[in-house]
């Protein structure tokens, strides 16, 4: 618990575990239904836009050495506003994690259980992330460490072995619906680098905090190249009228792998795969969830929250009843939030918080705030 | 603490026991004891009523024979009527011992009947299927596909399934038809850019003659299924290609228009063509013809008209010898060479104006590159180019460079 | 115990008693730079030499090397003296019989009256006779009279005299000489220890542990051939009194992980401790999971070899296995054969292990997810087979697989008690029950014999006994878990084992290291670099002496 210090990749491949979990699943999906065949423009141009972003939040948190985004609110506006924005993000975060494991389980229950009921399976998920928590923050992070390069490894995979089917024509027409479409409205796909997230959290574990802007700034690229690369999967594969139609698009995209006679329909590898990534990233969402609860309330032990965090994700998996409700999670709701509570009031918090900070005397100790 | 610990372990049992039971029901659909595998299915329409449709599924049945290395498949094919394929999958299971399965289906064979009628509901309710394959083929028939199936035995490979892999890959090295599967129909459907084709396939039957009024331009390969002078064991044929406009059957094209429509989108990696000699006009010249470099193809929209033009690329080798060739002479390099852009131009022009105007149905994907010219995809909807493709002009140029004969350079 | 009691027992939370140690960079000792040995002369006084010699090797805490003094008789005169040994090095009967016996006891030699000189040449002028007499020299004395031992060296420098005792032989001082007397008396075992059992390897030495350990420690002894090997004495077990030695080299290994290893086991409180593998058990960090911890091996130069790398080694009396800690996963794969090859050839087995440690570990489980789920991934002429072949047998898949894996478990545990007669015996009765019988009388398909018989192999290829065991018993969890759930299963249960091992910590160092945490692993990591590249120690141990070898090590190559 006292030495939870972690190296700069393990930094990055935490922060790279949310885009690898989201893009699997309806991400590009979301992406290329906005905009169509300018996604790629798209995404590269929200993508410098991310590194900006990157950058301010890495420059507002450079005054405040070794805090986390609830140690600046309580610096701000004392023990409430700590209380608030620790519970919203707690919220964030169980609701990700909910909405998520849902959408994967019903695919999984569409191709592989039909008969099983979904409950198991998300329970299932549950149990192991019970099992993992037990272990402690360092172990989690390591297995992360270990697990996010073989996801971007068969996503590369992917992309490759699919390229006999790509038809590169696809990219046209390069401004897809149009200028204000692509540019405008396409700003909502920020949503895609949602991993930003972590990088309020990040400072207090760091090995060395002056890092930071390092760890963002190529994260936010790894990413990148990444989104570029399952797009264009799905892009050059499919009409985008058939991508958006699918409930699973990589995974759909799996299903044409063909080396040969021999290798065929190697979907349920990559399942494999992606089983293990999203299982470590729920772990992740958990453990951070239960830190930011101890910073809150001051217990000592956090072990025993895991039980209530673990039903909340189970409420909210089982909530969507039907499709058009998990559509809805996913796209509308995980949208809105990320947009309101991490770029939105996190932002305001922070820059709040920086004028404060150069309004005090430069002798007044900020280690009282932690 | 010793309840504590015996209370955890009978705990983790009665998980254990629980989750066994709750995955356990998925075995019966997933465990490779209680399924049977379709390796091909057809649709046809049904007899008693139009509407709907007959469906055969041809089923594996494994047999060891005592020996323990080899295992004989036989297949079995079954028939049913239904109003659509899942209820003819759910009756075909009430009536076999296991589940039908389409994980291993390699093929899917569609008469050309259903087909002219459209065909969208059944692509698309197969690809919503989980099980099915997406480069599964699809075989549009001229006889009906129950037909087409129980004639399809292989003569020269004892498992079936391994002769439904291999024959359409055959397009590479002939181009009379080529591979088309599941998933780029499905694509090709709900594209605003292009149309489909799929592999034609028919009955080989030796007695049906041939329509005399056919255009013997195209030599010994202007022939569709159905139509080939082959005389073989196998009953089944395909050659050509089957062309839709959206999802309906609209026509057909024959071999050598099929290798046309191959040479414009470089999916063949060499083929034979017969030119004529215009010295003898009885006789041919046959040449192996390979792309130096893939066709240059620009369209561009004149006066709201479609203005294609196309640049082929290749290179020769000439296979027949006479006894007073000589093919180390430059001259004769070049006059062969004439012959064969001639020829290939005609071909290929001749090909084109069909697909225009007689089936208006843009298989050559010309749509890609015409769509360069538009910034907004609801101008590129406003243009309608599918409806503008049987405007278009073509212009066709191809380059042969016979480079030399095989073996023998002058005999 | 009433119902409120049974709910508090089940839901309080209890925390876990934690015990955190790691290897901090060293701060006990101070770094001495590498000694010059300059050249010391060996003293003329006794007490100067003892205090030299007990500097030097750290007499008061190395057990096995003693400093015996006596007194010495020559010419009727007493003098002082000192014998240095190793324990195990030498034949005491030669020790005893003929250098401490002429020196020791009164005979006719060291009786010789000493006031007869010898007179070199006598002149006799006005009544005064001068006599040229030759000075007694002790030291010619003692070499030339007094030992009969075919091989004395003297000595004027400590160096000298130390690297002979290191050798085996037995140092000499005298007091008034400011020479040293090395004498030959070599008497430790040689190759009369056995080859090693389990441990085999092509290109090395076949020298393995003994019982004994006096001759396991002047094994390592011989091949270290160093004066900072340490090399303490603990005794364990309150009744038995087990001795146990902890070696380390005191210029290179961290002390606060030698600290840590003899704090552990001093603090053992047991009757008796009767084998290496009780003590593995009772010292290493956690023992819940079944993986272990600690290497363990008879072969003395893999022990030595990591004895150099900066680890401890403890070797235990009556036992011949030593434990080597602290121990990684790449460790466990690692073979000591993998330095006596080239590294192309190293890295090639290498890599096949890590194969044969999948396949041990979820060959079944996928065979079964695949045949239960995901039958799809086949391709379809094996699907046909499999299916034939399984035409006729009764059983369900999960059913055959435990079969026939508890029949091959059983087997293995039979061939190791079988009598060495009847031994050829079994290994063709078991090829036949589970080869063509059970196939023919169709209990059995021939797709899963090849399943186990590839899964067996495999495990046979792992080069420590005790991990390829827990890879055994884990196996059977992954095929429940590939029998329940699929590939769900079977990938839930990798993310939960690669957490669990890289929860776990050997003596302060991650289990994962140098991949988890990521750190710069200095050439030290899975797959090995030439030799020549292989600079510095493993970051992880935090060794006093970070570089192995100089950059450039090939001297004669690239000056």
């Amino acid at each position: 618990m006292t030495n939870n210090k972690i190296g700069n990749f393990e930094a990055i491949a935490l922060i790279l575990t949310i885009v690898i979990n989201h893009t699997v699943l309806t991400l590009p999906k979301t992406i290329v239904s906005t905009t169509k065949s300018s996604s790629l423009i798209n995404i590269v141009y929200v993508g410098i836009i991310a590194i900006c972003i990157s950058i301010l939040i890495c420059n507002l948190l450079k005054k405040f050495v070794g805090f986390d985004i609830i140690d600046v609110a309580t610096f701000l506006g004392g023990n409430t506003l700590r209380n608030i924005l620790g519970i919203l993000f707690i919220v964030y975060f169980l609701f990700s994690a909910g909405s998520l494991l849902h959408n994967f389980c019903s695919c999984l229950q569409i191709a592989f259980y039909s008969l099983t009921n979904i409950l198991f399976l998300i329970l299932l998920f549950l149990i192991v992330v019970y099992i993992t928590c037990n272990f402690g923050f360092n172990s989690i992070i390591k297995t992360n460490l270990l697990i996010v390069p073989i996801a971007l490894l068969s996503i590369v995979f992917l992309f490759i072995a699919n390229t006999k089917n790509f038809n590169l024509q696809r990219i046209f027409p390069i401004l897809g619906d149009g200028f204000s479409a692509t540019f405008v409205s396409g700003l909502s796909n920020l949503v895609a680098f949602s991993g930003i997230v972590f990088l309020y959290f990040l400072p207090p574990y760091l090995k060395e905090s002056e890092k930071l802007k390092k760890i963002a700034v190529s994260s936010v690229i790894i990413s990148l190249v990444y989104l570029l690369l399952s797009i264009s999967t799905i892009l050059f594969m499919f009409n985008f009228f058939t991508a958006t139609e699918e409930l699973m698009p990589l995974y759909s995209a799996a299903r044409y792998i063909e080396f040969g006679n021999f290798f065929q329909r190697l979907d349920s590898v990559f399942l494999l795969i992606w089983i293990m990534s999203l299982a470590c990233y729920v772990s992740i969402l958990v453990i951070f969830s239960m830190s930011i609860m101890k910073k809150i309330t001051n217990i000592k032990h956090y072990n025993s929250t895991i039980y209530p965090f673990l039903l909340i994700i189970l409420g909210v998996s089982l909530l969507p009843s039907n499709a058009s409700i998990a559509n809805l999670f996913e796209n509308v709701i995980y949208k809105y939030a990320y947009f309101i509570l991490v770029l939105g009031i996190s932002l305001t918090v922070l820059i709040l918080a920086n004028l404060k900070h150069s309004k005090i005397p430069e002798s007044s100790n900020l280690k009282e705030y932690k | 603490m010793k309840t504590n610990k015996t209370v955890k372990k009978i705990f983790i049992l009665l998980l254990v026991i629980i989750f066994i039971y709750a995955f356990s029901k998925s075995y019966t659909t997933h465990s490779i004891d209680n399924l049977s595998y379709a390796i091909a299915m057809g649709i046809d329409t049904a007899d008693s009523d139009p509407e709907k449709l007959k469906i055969t599924f041809q089923l594996s049945t494994i047999s060891s024979s005592g020996d323990s290395g080899s295992a004989q498949n036989s297949t079995v094919t079954n028939v049913v009527e239904a109003s659509s394929i899942d209820s003819a999958i759910n009756l075909m299971n009430a009536y076999i011992d296991k589940e039908l399965n389409l994980a291993h289906c390699k093929i899917i064979i569609i008469s050309e009947e259903v087909a002219s009628k459209g065909i969208a509901t059944e692509i698309y309710s197969l690809i919503n299927n989980t099980q099915l394959r997406p480069t599964a083929n699809v075989v549009i028939t001229k006889c009906t596909a129950n037909d087409y199936i129980k004639n399809s035995e292989s003569d020269l490979t004892k498992l079936v399934t391994k002769y439904y892999s291999l024959f359409p890959d055959s397009s590479k090295f002939t181009g009379y038809t080529t591979t088309t599967t599941i998933g780029d129909l499905f694509n090709g459907f709900s594209s605003y850019k292009y149309n489909n084709t799929a592999i034609l396939g028919g009955l080989n039957n030796p007695e049906i003659e041939t329509d005399d009024t056919h255009n013997t331009s195209g030599g010994d390969f202007d022939i569709t299924s159905g139509q080939s002078p082959i005389i073989g064991e196998r009953g089944t044929e395909n050659f050509g290609l089957a062309v839709f406009d959206g999802d309906t059957l609209v026509g057909e094209l024959t071999a050598i228009e099929t290798l046309c429509h191959l040479i414009i989108s470089n999916k063949v990696d060499s083929f034979l063509i017969a030119v004529p000699d215009p010295n003898d006009n009885a006789s041919t010249i046959d040449m192996s013809v390979s792309p130096k470099k893939n066709s240059k193809i620009s369209v561009d929209i004149v006066n709201g008209m479609p203005y294609i033009k196309v640049h082929v690329f290749l290179n020769a080798k000439i296979f027949t010898i006479n006894q007073n060739s000589n093919y180390t002479n430059s001259n004769n390099l070049d006059d062969l060479s004439n012959y064969a852009n001639i020829y290939l131009k005609n071909q290929i022009t001749d090909y084109l104006y069909k697909t225009s105007k007689e089936l208006e149905s843009d298989i050559d994907a010309f749509g890609n590159y015409a769509i360069r010219h538009f910034t907004t995809f609801t101008e590129w909807i406003d243009y309608g180019w599918l409806d503008n493709y049987k405007n278009s002009f073509f212009d066709i140029n191809v380059d042969t460079n016979v480079q030399s004969s095989l073996l023998l350079t002058e005999s | 115990m009433n119902l409120k009691q049974i709910i508090k027992k089940i839901f309080t939370y209890n925390p876990n008693n934690e015990y955190n140690f790691s290897i901090l960079e060293d701060s006990i000792g101070p770094n001495k730079p590498e000694d010059k040995q300059q050249s010391e002369k060996i003293f003329p006084r006794l007490d100067l030499n003892i205090q030299s010699i007990e500097t030097k090797y750290n007499l008061l805490i190395n057990s096995d090397v003693i400093l015996k003094q006596f007194t010495l008789n020559a010419r009727g005169k007493q003098y002082n003296a000192f014998i240095l040994y190793i324990d195990g090095m030498v034949d005491t009967t030669l020790v005893n019989d003929f250098l401490l016996k002429p020196l020791m006891l009164r005979n006719q030699n060291n009786l010789f009256d000493g006031n007869q000189n010898k007179i070199l040449s006598e002149s006799v002028s006005n009544n005064v006779t001068v006599r040229k007499i030759k000075k007694f020299n002790l030291a010619e004395y003692v070499e030339t009279c007094l030992v009969p031992q075919n091989s004395v060296k003297k000595v004027q420098e400590f160096a000298d005299a130390i690297s002979g005792v290191n050798s085996g032989d037995c140092a000499l001082f005298i007091d008034t000489l400011d020479i040293a007397f090395d004498v030959d008396v070599k008497g430790f075992k040689q190759r009369s220890v056995d080859t090693p059992t389990n441990e085999i390897i092509i290109k090395g030495p076949h020298e393995a542990f003994v019982e004994n350990i006096r001759t396991n420690t002047s094994l390592v002894r011989r091949i270290v051939n160093n004066e900072n090997l340490i090399i303490e004495n603990l005794e364990v077990g309150k009744i038995s009194k087990t001795k146990c030695a902890v070696c380390y080299m005191k210029n290179i290994t961290n002390s606060s992980l030698v600290a840590e290893v003899k704090y552990r086991m001093n603090n053992i409180d047991i009757d008796s401790l009767l084998s290496s593998g009780q003590l593995e058990q009772l010292i290493e960090d956690t023992d819940m999971y079944g993986i272990p911890q600690i290497l363990s091996t008879e072969r003395p130069d893999k022990a030595t070899k990591y004895l150099l790398q900066g680890r401890v080694v403890v070797i235990i009396n009556g036992n011949p296995y030593c434990l080597i800690m602290p121990a990684t996963l790449i460790d466990f794969l690692s073979s000591p054969e993998d330095t006596n090859l080239s590294t192309l050839f190293a890295n090639f087995l290498k890599a096949l292990r890590i194969i044969a440690v999948v396949l041990t570990l979820l060959l079944p489980g996928m065979y079964i997810a695949v045949t239960s789920f995901h039958q799809e991934i086949l391709p379809t002429e094996i699907l046909f087979s499999t299916l034939a072949a399984r035409e006729q047998v009764p059983f369900p898949i999960i059913f055959e697989l435990l079969i026939m894996d508890f029949s091959f478990e059983l087997i293995r545990e039979a061939g190791l008690r079988v009598p060495s007669p009847i031994g050829p015996t079994i290994s063709i009765v078991g090829a036949l029950i589970l080869g063509d019988a059970a196939v023919n009388a169709n209990i059995v398909s021939p797709i899963l014999i090849i399943v186990v018989a590839i899964t067996g192999i495999s495990s046979f290829a792992i080069p420590d006994f005790s991990f390829g065991f827990h890879l055994r018993v884990y196996r059977f969890v992954f095929t429940l878990l590939g029998f329940t759930a699929g590939f769900l299963g079977i990938g839930l249960g990798i993310y939960v084992y690669i957490c669990l091992i890289c929860n776990i910590k050997s003596f302060g160092v991650q289990y994962t290291a140098p991949f988890a945490p990521a750190m710069n692993s200095k050439n030290n990591g899975y797959f090995i670099p030439p030799i020549w590249k292989q600079e510095y120690r493993a970051t992880f141990l935090s060794p006093k002496k970070e570089k192995a070898q100089s950059h450039i090590s090939m001297k004669w190559k690239n000056n």
